[in-house]
């Protein structure tokens, strides 16, 4: 796809929420012996993650964090027009979970709302889609609320997930102004591997039946049922090490953006290995790589923006700071957006009970 | 060298040395699954000084004389 390019948008603010509770990767996954634990925590870097339980959605955390970015900035619920969430654990199966947020945030029966269903990639869809309603569809402010409870489509023994996968929700505030300088995104898919990271059952190609929830060990080493999500581990390093490199670098070059004038690289928190690679590959310094994989593990849609949240509450964004953003995972699918975040606002990231 | 190599990489899968040759792959070996074999690479680089490409991290999960290999060439560059 070629790169798009937004004029008269900006991204002004961004809140994260997590849940309060914690699972401690050393102390919790007894499943395995604690030597592998302990490198397992070495190599990825997560000791802890943030679990949902089981009454709180996506959608709660997104709400917690849209409030307290609102309430933040002093806007107003009906100052939005949009909100596009962006998550692979909906509310519901129908309907969209941004109708229900439309109503839960008190915004204005005015208010588009619409899902984007994508995972790890999904905050710089979401991002296309916002620039896009500003920029061709002349909207004023939209809240891209990204955010996925994907604990709960892991099974609780298989060490190829369980060990990563944490929970989160944000809001991103993205709105109208003729001065801002221009965003450019780029999106890629290739469906072709969309099997090495997915949920088998539980859609309307094969429906969830007893068969499909029976826990089963695996080949790989995992345990988990049809339906419980599947991630081919080898396969996913490789697509990031080569796909998404390739992507990132050939788009900064484009962009004629070489990692001296970018103050920050947002990579989405896969694990610490796999990133440190890819920021080296890409020859940026460590401190131009925020990570909060430490923190929060791996939260799927939600690690680029809770990362810039986290971030930023704590180091000013300043007058000028260049950032390139970059999502990848489930679709596969992945993109890279190069974008200002002057003066981003970003309070600090709240816990959820 | 090589057998210093293998040694390790034995250990670390915790696996008969003796049961290793150039033909062992992952398959074979329960414990070298993806996330082992993240952790193998890593203890490689920490214990030889050395820095593995990504994309050399991804041949080396081809089989033990591909692993071998790369960790060789990393050393003789190093040298």
């Amino acid at each position: 796809m070629p790169k798009s390019v937004f004029r008269g948008v900006k991204i002004s603010g961004v809140a994260g929420a997590v849940p309060a509770a914690k699972v401690d990767n050393l102390r919790d996954h007894y499943f395995i012996p604690e030597e592998d634990r302990r490198k397992i925590i070495e190599l990825t870097k997560v000791a802890a993650y943030r679990k949902a339980p089981e009454h709180v959605c996506a959608s709660d955390l997104c709400q917690a964090a849209a409030e307290k970015l609102l309430n933040g900035m002093g806007k107003q619920a009906a100052d939005i027009d949009a909100i596009v969430f962006t998550s692979m654990t909906p509310d519901y199966r129908v309907p969209s979970t941004a109708c229900v947020l439309q109503d839960r945030l008190k915004c204005a029966t005015s208010t588009l709302a619409y899902d984007v269903n994508m995972g790890c990639s999904g905050y710089v869809v979401g991002l296309y889609n916002a620039c896009a309603l500003i920029s061709g569809g002349g909207l004023r402010r939209v809240l891209l609320l990204a955010g996925d409870t994907q604990t709960k489509l892991c099974h609780r023994e298989d060490k190829n997930v369980v060990f990563i996968l944490a929970d989160a929700g944000t809001a991103t505030l993205v709105e109208a102004d003729p001065s801002a300088e221009p965003i450019t995104i780029e999106l890629l898919t290739d469906g072709s591997r969309f099997k090495n990271l997915y949920v088998p059952a539980g859609g309307f190609r094969q429906p969830s039946t007893d068969k499909t929830r029976e826990i089963k060990s695996q080949s790989d080493g995992g345990v988990r049922s049809d339906d419980n999500l599947f991630m081919n581990g080898m396969e996913i390093f490789k697509f990031s090490v080569t796909e998404v490199v390739k992507t990132l670098s050939s788009f900064m070059e484009a962009e004629g953006l070489p990692p001296a004038s970018v103050n920050s690289l947002f990579l989405h928190q896969a694990n610490y290995f796999m990133n440190d690679k890819i920021a080296k590959k890409l020859k940026f310094q460590g401190n131009q790589v925020p990570y909060t994989i430490g923190f929060y593990g791996n939260t799927g849609s939600a690690s680029i923006p809770v990362t810039m949240a986290h971030h930023f509450s704590t180091t000013r964004a300043g007058a000028s700071h260049r950032a390139v953003l970059c999502g990848f995972g489930v679709g596969l699918s992945w993109g890279v957006a190069s974008a200002r975040l002057d003066n981003l606002y970003a309070p600090p990231v709240v816990e959820v009970s | 060298m090589e057998e210093r190599i293998r040694d390790l990489f034995a250990t670390m899968l915790q696996i008969d040395a003796a049961a290793v040759n150039d033909g062992t792959t992952p398959a074979q070996v329960d414990r070298w699954d993806s996330m082992q074999h993240l952790i193998l690479v890593s203890g490689f680089e920490e214990e030889f000084g050395v820095d593995v490409d990504p994309e050399e991290a991804v041949d080396m999960y081809k089989d033990f004389a591909t692993f071998k290999r790369v960790v060789l060439q990393k050393l003789s560059a190093k040298n």
